[in-house]
């Protein structure tokens, strides 16, 4: 795989075609568990195994599934995937486990991991397919975690489940709630589209310029 | 497409689907072996989030228990479990919530130590009803509150700044009244840690063969020196039965009453005394709820408790070797106990009027067994006397072996004890004799 291809495939992953703020994507989790910057960051390791072995998978299957019944496979490996992740983290993460909740199994009906199935790894050979849900993954995890320490942060006045300092001194509490998760999502969708208008606009003045 | 053409498509793509579902099958049974899960390990796992060291004792039967009600409906201890290390997980429910008082915290509380350093190690709040101020209190807070205290400690805690974070102050008091709860369990049930109330509980209940107590319903008179308290239970099957208890560890008093009438009292003479010759003194039975039923059966007892006058008053009333000191009543049981009442009016030092003491001294088997101060002139030497347990020095002596026993700061109250219960001793002597 030549380096060029890599880096679109890492650049598409984690910025272009970012899942949670570009595509908007996967929006269960980034609501529901971004209260907890750690939880974020086992959703998101959850997320990226899922991601790889599933595209792993579907890519080597892809010239053997028929066309007719490719949705309930990739469904079938995936969901083989999700309670494979969940079976570990039973049995060696409890605690992780218990914090994740309902939102672990239903990875098996997250968009990311079925949208990376049917437009990328049913059509690409497996290393690349392997890299894309490696870069999808990541930048999932980067996005809500992200989310996650800012929301914990102001919410709860504390870091990574460390307090920084009573929260009955000074916290918001409003970004514990529902509607804060709303309002923080939409003001991280805002900034990262305006960065990224930025950095295009640049890139097309250079381009342009050239 | 011909027939047969479309036909093995569908074979071919039910095959593929099949093959994928039952790979899949296999691998997930595979790892369902690898990575089970036993529902003892889930469970300790659970536990471990509360206390770290806990590891279900599964040879004791208590776990979980049936719901156990608190005193005065503070809360309820719902689920107790043991661990190897001989704490105790409880999950105990606190009322008096917001709002009005209705709504409730759930908690899990641990308990545990080596008595009589019995202690809080953790608590942790499961959930709530209605508390949505409960999210101004953070677990440091309540472990800085709660964690550490003895459980001693822990049933006299009254609410105040230290226990209520946030202006959530209702939702504080269920968090303090299941955290009680659960201590009260501990005292109760368990019997971790011995207190005057459970001795005094528990003295009580043994007096009633049978007897199991369920409720405490009022324990508020209940302090480290006496125990006042009305309780429910069952016996011989019978529930709700109401039992109402006095207990004085000073005086060694111990006053157990039915709705019936009077059961069980230790010195049913004296009581009965009392009653007939100075009435009820309060600040022996208190009002509360409950000891009013106590004080109305031992008036009624008064009056009806046979006993004779002993001995010769005249003969044996005073003695030259005791200044100013008159036996002026005694009254002799059916056992053989005497109950001698007698005055005093000592006054050995220069500028020390103590005015008149006036004691009733109980003589049993020979020996002081108990007495009971009627009335004293309100000097603050019979004060100190008083609190320096004077008369309490001459119990369980023989009643041919009294020695004055000189008590620093209240000597000339002192004289008078003496004289008294010399002189009682010798009246028990003399008419023994």
């Amino acid at each position: 795989m030549k380096l060029k291809r890599f880096k679109e495939i890492a650049l598409d992953g984690v910025v272009r075609q970012n899942p949670t703020f570009k595509l908007v994507l996967g929006t269960c989790p980034t609501l529901g568990l971004t209260t907890a910057a750690i939880s974020c960051l086992g959703m998101g390791a959850a997320v990226t195994f899922v991601l790889i072995c599933s595209n792993v998978i579907i890519s080597l299957l892809r010239n053997i599934i028929p066309d007719k019944v490719r949705i309930p496979s990739f469904i079938v490996i995936i969901a083989t995937f999700v309670t494979l992740t969940r079976m570990v983290m039973e049995a060696y993460l409890p605690d992780l486990y218990s914090s994740l909740g309902i939102f672990l199994p239903l990875i098996v009906v997250n968009c990311i991991i079925l949208g990376r199935a049917e437009s990328f790894a049913s059509h690409n050979p497996v290393g690349e397919s392997a890299l894309d849900g490696l870069f999808m993954g990541l930048g999932f995890t980067v996005a809500i975690t992200l989310m996650g320490i800012v929301r914990e942060f102001l919410g709860n006045a504390s870091f990574m489940g460390i307090e920084l300092w009573d929260k009955n001194v000074f916290s918001i509490g409003f970004f514990s709630t529902s509607a804060g998760a709303f309002l923080t999502y939409g003001l991280f969708i805002a900034g990262f589209t305006a960065i990224q208008n930025a950095i295009e606009r640049k890139a097309q003045a250079k381009a342009l310029k050239a | 497409m011909s027939k047969s053409s479309s036909f093995v498509t569908s074979l071919k793509t039910i095959s593929v689907l099949l093959i994928i579902c039952i790979v899949c099958g296999a691998l997930l049974a595979l790892c369902n072996d690898l990575f089970y899960i036993d529902e003892e390990t889930k469970f300790n796992r659970a536990m471990q989030k509360v206390y770290p060291e806990f590891e279900r004792d599964t040879s004791v039967s208590e776990t979980p228990l049936a719901e156990f009600k608190d005193l005065a409906g503070a809360g309820s201890v719902s689920k107790v479990y043991r661990s190897k290390d001989g704490a105790y997980i409880l999950e105990a429910t606190g009322v008096g919530g917001y709002p009005d008082g209705s709504g409730t915290v759930t908690m899990y509380v641990v308990v545990g130590g080596e008595t009589p350093n019995v202690e809080i190690k953790s608590v942790l709040i499961t959930g709530n009803t209605k508390q949505s101020w409960i999210a101004n209190i953070t677990q440091k807070n309540i472990d800085k509150a709660y964690v550490g205290k003895n459980i001693k400690d822990v049933a006299s805690l009254q609410m105040g700044n230290d226990y209520k974070w946030g202006g959530a102050t209702m939702a504080s008091t269920a968090i303090m009244n299941a955290i009680k709860s659960a201590v009260n369990y501990c005292v109760t049930a368990l019997k971790l840690v011995s207190t005057p109330e459970s001795e005094a509980r528990d003295a009580a209940v043994a007096l009633l063969e049978g007897y199991t107590l369920t409720t405490v319903v009022d324990d508020a008179y209940t302090t480290a020196v006496g125990a006042n308290f009305y309780f429910t239970g069952t016996k011989d099957g019978a529930d709700d039965v109401d039992v109402y208890v006095f207990g004085d560890k000073e005086s060694g008093h111990q006053i157990v009453a039915l709705k019936a009438g009077l059961t069980h009292a230790d010195r049913m003479l004296d009581t009965a005394i009392v009653a007939k010759s100075e009435g009820i003194d309060n600040a022996l039975v208190q009002s509360a709820q409950g000891l009013s039923h106590i004080e109305s059966q031992i008036r009624a007892l008064a009056p009806s408790f046979t006993y004779d006058v002993a001995g010769d008053l005249s003969q044996y009333a005073t003695h030259s070797d005791f200044a100013d000191t008159q036996i002026t009543s005694a009254y002799v049981c059916n056992d053989g106990t005497l109950a001698i009442v007698a005055e005093s009016t000592v006054g050995v030092f220069e500028d020390y009027t103590p005015g008149k003491l006036t004691m009733m001294v109980v003589i049993a088997n020979g020996k002081i067994s108990g007495f009971k101060v009627i009335s004293y002139g309100g000097h603050s030497y019979f004060d100190g006397s008083i609190g320096n347990k004077n008369p309490q020095l001459y119990v369980g002596s023989a009643i041919d072996a009294i020695e004055y026993v000189k008590v620093s700061g209240a000597t000339g109250s002192g004289v008078a004890y003496y004289n008294i219960i010399a002189l009682s001793a010798y009246y028990a002597r003399s008419i023994s004799a």
